[in-house]
């Protein structure tokens, strides 16, 4: 920890900020964070005043993956016609800078798109947009109460693969530029707006990363919990008093920016066309494993809610070496049932065998 | 792609999102975190909600009956239609042929509208809407009771009760964001108290699970009443300050002997007495209930029980201890508050007042309204099977649905001389009309809606209307210009202007006063903060009243033919008819189909298995279902939930009304089942 990827660093004062997004305006969409009625979410810009840059608690509510996996998408359109059937795919061409982003769900991005191109599968869909967008990352100086992105090894600064990253100096930002993308927003016509990195700024970086460790108030041992599953060592009552307490919203899955699963459905505009929209799932739904001749091989909710966490921790971290979880702590705040990943991860650690 | 805060059209708990929008289509929807009721969390309904708004079957231009089939047309064919069509009726009949059926999804602002469209331009009291089968009796019970029939606490002073008895409602599922407060109060140490015949979901959390059998409620209460007499766990200094009739109560409850009591509900006398000693020794005890309280021929019967319980105990006045009838829709409270109920005017204000009649005459610009009391849902429906009544004009309800007795509704509906129906999709109800006319969703007008804790809350538009939809405030606009009554507002919120200025309960509600928090009623003035709880310190009736109530058993008990008691009620993943949630593919493929609950005893002295095809009949119909074997319900009694056009539960329920509030016995029935091979 601690050494920075970056290919270049800057510095940008804080007053150019509005500025820098400014000029992106007239090149580009800007998603930023904006404040609404108390909250603070992301959402496209049309003018660099709206976008909220004060002090505020992280992350943003809800995260970016919407973004890039919408809700609800269009996937393609149908008409049948004297020539045959005409099948038109609607993929996203809209460019777009995405600020404000944190480490969490800067690497959240980053585990979604291994899933998006594994196994030699390429969701063009979910890419195409991926391609299309330059993220700027703002490192996090003092995380959220239910966040605990440090123990997901995800934060609260982004180590790799980042576009920008922006750490909070005090009057300025240090400018971590990490890919050509980087490079295209922070140099060319831009350029005037940034100044070099000050002197002592790895010192400084180094020491501002400390303290933000330091401040975590959520504790979740990921790794032995996935060492846990592994060994099968969470007794069964366990996983049914947790399952039990699930209310089926869909929740956990709706806000967790690693929740990649999705339903596909035909909508039917008229006898000769229609199109087809794919919908954000979640695998604690019945629906989600029942099979057409009316068997479920996950009938109950605790196998379900079971496999939901077997999953995150255990497989995705088998398949791809990291977790499906990395410590935002959005779940916490939306489970009505609180058996979200923090309290359960806790429930594993103090009662598991 | 922007982001509109509004509130939401399922339950009435009334939790707040932000819609998300991508060229004038809702594409996503996430919760409010700030927001008093959401705090960051949706049911899953709520979670989904954006997907009927574009769904490609909404209703885009207006239909009309053409050879016996529906077919697009104009708004000026459809309306010249309705004006020929209303006014000659009225001319011929009088203008109590006519009937309008308002709507609780509806804003409050179009429920006024219709509201004043039948009063004031049509000339008619005939204007109700679907509260008539949900909470009249509550409505009726509670103002007897304490003089105002609304929730008395705040949903978020649930979290730090010391006791909830929850009693006919299945609050996880249908009040979600109530339910989980319940939760919340548990997890801090609450002790629930589920009195249900069925085994619902909250039972988990309970420390008692009575079970009742349906109907025998005003039983099992007189009991605890009797108990809590006898052991003297009563609060005398309250009974003596602020209620009136304890005498009365004393001599009819005495009766209520446990062994008495556990004959008529089955409950075991252990538990009654367990549940009384609890739910009075608590000074934090809160009651909340819904339409298994309330849909009972003796609904307004059961309601004031439930009042005595807590006038007994000196539950009432405080926070966190108070009586809660959960309300079913997501405006359905605010539809009441309107007045678009037959014998009161917005604000409960009564009908039979001359000096309301001439206030409201005088601010409406008309020489006189209609002092005759109008019809209710079901009285409609019979008037119209009578040939009484000619014309009907329905905003946003189902009643081929969502009424008991389905087969006779179809009868009355298809006998009336002209039927309008104004919805955003061709439901069930609108295929029987001779003008359908496209209204808007929640999403695409401007307005406010009141959830069930009273709190008028606002409504945001985030689309432009679908098709040549038209917001249903402006569409009720044109027909009242139809019978020759001008109404002109810029806005919803000039509207609500008029509203205040008619309404005590909502003098201080205005537009630019409705930020993230609302406002709950009453309030008064502009100054008024709202109210978070009501009858602090006196009743609005003065003092809180007994009303000495009997027993008296369901309109219709099991016997040798019909040995079932069938009770109906609805499930999380669908709501009501179905009509939006049946069309969002996330919720409809939970649970695509209906079906019927029954007990794994009965099933097997049946020869039922589990998911095989049953027909349930009682003496107003058959329907084919499924049949889901479960230890939900008890023996001899089985359930279904009403969302499903193709085993429509309300075929086989039966129409008999309350006397008091005219809600009708959607809760018990007699019915067979039998396998079909």
């Amino acid at each position: 920890m601690g050494q920075v990827c970056a290919i270049e660093t800057k510095a940008i004062t804080k007053d150019n900020i509005r500025p820098w997004l400014a000029a992106m305006l007239e090149e580009t969409k800007v998603i930023a964070p904006e404040e609404s009625h108390g909250d603070i979410l992301y959402e496209f810009i049309d003018s660099a005043e709206e976008a909220f840059l004060d002090h505020y608690e992280v992350p943003p509510w809800m995260s970016i993956k919407r973004f890039f996996f919408p809700q609800m998408d269009t996937i393609l359109k149908y008409k049948k016609g004297p020539a045959g059937i005409i099948v038109e795919p609607a993929v996203s061409e809209l460019k777009r800078v995405i600020f404000g982003v944190r480490a969490c769900d800067h690497t959240a991005l980053t585990f979604c798109d291994k899933w998006y191109t594994a196994d030699g599968l390429k969701d063009v869909y979910y890419l195409k947009r991926r391609e299309n967008s330059t993220i700027i990352n703002l490192a996090c100086n003092k995380p959220g109460k239910n966040c605990f992105c440090v123990y997901a090894d995800s934060g609260p600064f982004a180590k790799t693969n980042f576009d920008v990253q922006l750490v909070d100096f005090g009057d300025e930002y240090l400018v971590e530029i990490g890919s050509p993308k980087g490079r295209a927003i922070t140099g060319g016509r831009y350029a005037a707006l940034f100044k070099p990195a000050p002197q002592n700024a790895e010192e400084k970086r180094f020491e501002l990363l400390l303290e933000s460790k330091g401040q975590f108030k959520t504790f979740v041992d990921q790794s032995t919990v996935t060492d846990k599953l592994k060994k099968d060592e969470v007794p069964d009552i366990l996983w049914e008093n947790m399952a039990k307490r699930c209310q089926n919203c869909g929740g956990c899955s709706y806000v967790c920016p690693c929740c990649i699963c999705f339903n596909v459905v035909d909508k039917q505009i008229s006898e000769h066309e229609g199109y087809r929209i794919r919908t954000w799932d979640n695998c604690t739904f019945a629906g989600y494993t029942l099979m057409a001749g009316g068997h479920n091989p996950r009938g109950k909710q605790k196998d379900r809610f079971m496999r939901r966490y077997y999953h995150k921790l255990f497989y995705e971290f088998d398949k791809f070496g990291e977790r499906g979880c990395v410590g935002c702590g959005r779940c916490t705040t939306t489970c009505p049932g609180k058996i979200d990943m923090a309290r359960i991860a806790r429930s594993i650690l103090m009662r598991g065998a | 792609m922007k982001k509109v805060l509004t509130t939401c059209t399922y339950c009435g708990c009334g939790c707040n999102f932000y819609l998300q929008v991508r060229e004038n289509e809702v594409v996503g929807v996430y919760p409010s975190k700030e927001h008093p009721i959401s705090q960051g969390i949706l049911c899953v309904k709520g979670w989904n909600v954006h997907e009927f708004i574009n769904h490609p079957a909404r209703l885009k231009t207006p239909l009309i009956r053409k050879n016996g089939e529906l077919v697009p047309d104009t708004w000026e064919a459809a309306l010249k239609l309705i004006e020929v069509r209303l006014n000659s009726i009225r001319k011929e009949s009088g203008p109590d042929a006519l009937a309008f059926l308002s709507s609780a999804k509806c804003t409050n602002e179009e429920n006024y509208l219709m509201m004043k469209l039948a009063r004031a331009a049509a000339g008619t009291n005939n204007v109700d809407h679907c509260a008539r089968l949900c909470h009249a009796s509550t409505v009726a019970g509670l103002a007897l009771a304490f003089g105002s029939g609304a929730m008395t606490n705040s949903i978020n002073e649930i979290e730090d009760c010391d006791v909830i008895l929850v009693t006919g409602s299945n609050t996880t599922e249908q009040h979600p964001a109530t339910g989980n407060r319940i939760i919340r109060a548990v997890d801090k140490g609450a002790r629930l108290i589920v009195a249900d015949p069925r085994e619902i979901p909250l039972v988990k959390y309970a420390c008692l699970h009575i079970r009742q059998r349906p109907g025998t409620d005003i039983a099992l209460f007189n009991g605890m009443m009797k108990v809590i007499i006898d052991e003297k766990l009563l609060d005398e200094e309250y009974i003596e300050l602020r209620t009136e009739n304890i005498e009365e109560l004393k001599k009819i409850v005495d009766k209520y002997s446990l062994e008495y009591v556990e004959k008529i509900t089955g409950v075991p006398a252990a538990d009654i007495k367990k549940a009384a000693r609890l739910y009075a020794s608590s000074k934090k005890a809160s009651i909340i209930y819904s339409m298994g309280i309330t849909q009972h021929t003796c609904g307004t019967d059961n309601v004031l029980t439930l009042a005595n319980l807590a006038l007994l105990t000196g539950h009432v006045g405080f926070p966190h201890s108070g009586i809660n009838p959960l309300r079913g829709q997501n405006n359905v409270q605010g539809a009441c508050d309107m007045g678009a109920l037959p014998t009161v005017f917005s604000g409960y204000q009564a009908l039979s007042s001359e000096d309301v009649r001439k206030k409201f005459a005088k601010a409406w610009g008309v020489d006189k309204l209609p002092d005759k009391a109008g019809l209710t849902v079901v009285e409609m429906i019979n008037a119209a099977a009578e040939g009484k009544l000619k014309a009907l004009y329905i905003m946003g309800e189902n009643p081929m649905l969502s009424d008991p007795n389905t087969e006779h509704v179809e009868v009355g509906l298809k006998k009336l001389d002209f039927l309008v129906v104004q919805d955003i999709f061709l439901t069930e109800t609108a295929r029987l009309a001779d003008v359908v006319l496209p209204g808007t969703s929640f999403a695409e007008k401007d307005g406010t809606f009141t959830n069930t804790e009273r709190r008028i809350q606002r409504v945001r538009k985030s689309i432009d209307p679908v098709g040549e939809s038209i917001p249903d405030w402006q569409i009720i606009l044109k027909i009242a210009k139809l019978l020759g009554y001008d109404m002109h507002y810029d806005n919803p919120s000039k509207i609500m202007e008029e509203i205040a200025s008619l309404t005590p309960i909502y003098g201080g509600v205005h537009f630019d006063r409705l930020k993230l928090f609302g406002l709950q009623w009453p309030c008064p003035n502009r100054e008024h903060p709202g109210t978070q709880f009501l009858h602090r310190e006196a009743f609005s009736r003065g003092k809180g009243k007994f009303s000495p109530i009997e027993h008296t058993p369901p309109a219709e008990e099991p016997d040798q033919e019909f040995p079932f008691i069938l009770t109906t009620g609805r499930m999380y993943f669908q709501f009501h008819t179905g009509t939006m949630t049946r069309k969002t593919s996330q919720l409809h493929r939970e649970h695509p189909e209906g079906y019927v609950e029954i007990n794994p005893a009965d099933a097997k002295a049946l020869g039922l298995r589990g998911n095989c095809q049953v027909k349930v009949s009682t003496r107003r119909g058959a329907v084919i279902t499924r049949a889901q074997v479960s230890t939900i319900v008890p023996e001899k009694i089985v359930f279904m939930s009403f969302h499903f056009a193709e085993a429509a539960a309300n075929r086989l329920t039966n129409d008999a009304l309350d006397p008091k509030s005219k809600i009708p016995e959607f809760k018990v029935c007699a019915a067979r089942i039998e396998a079909v091979r």
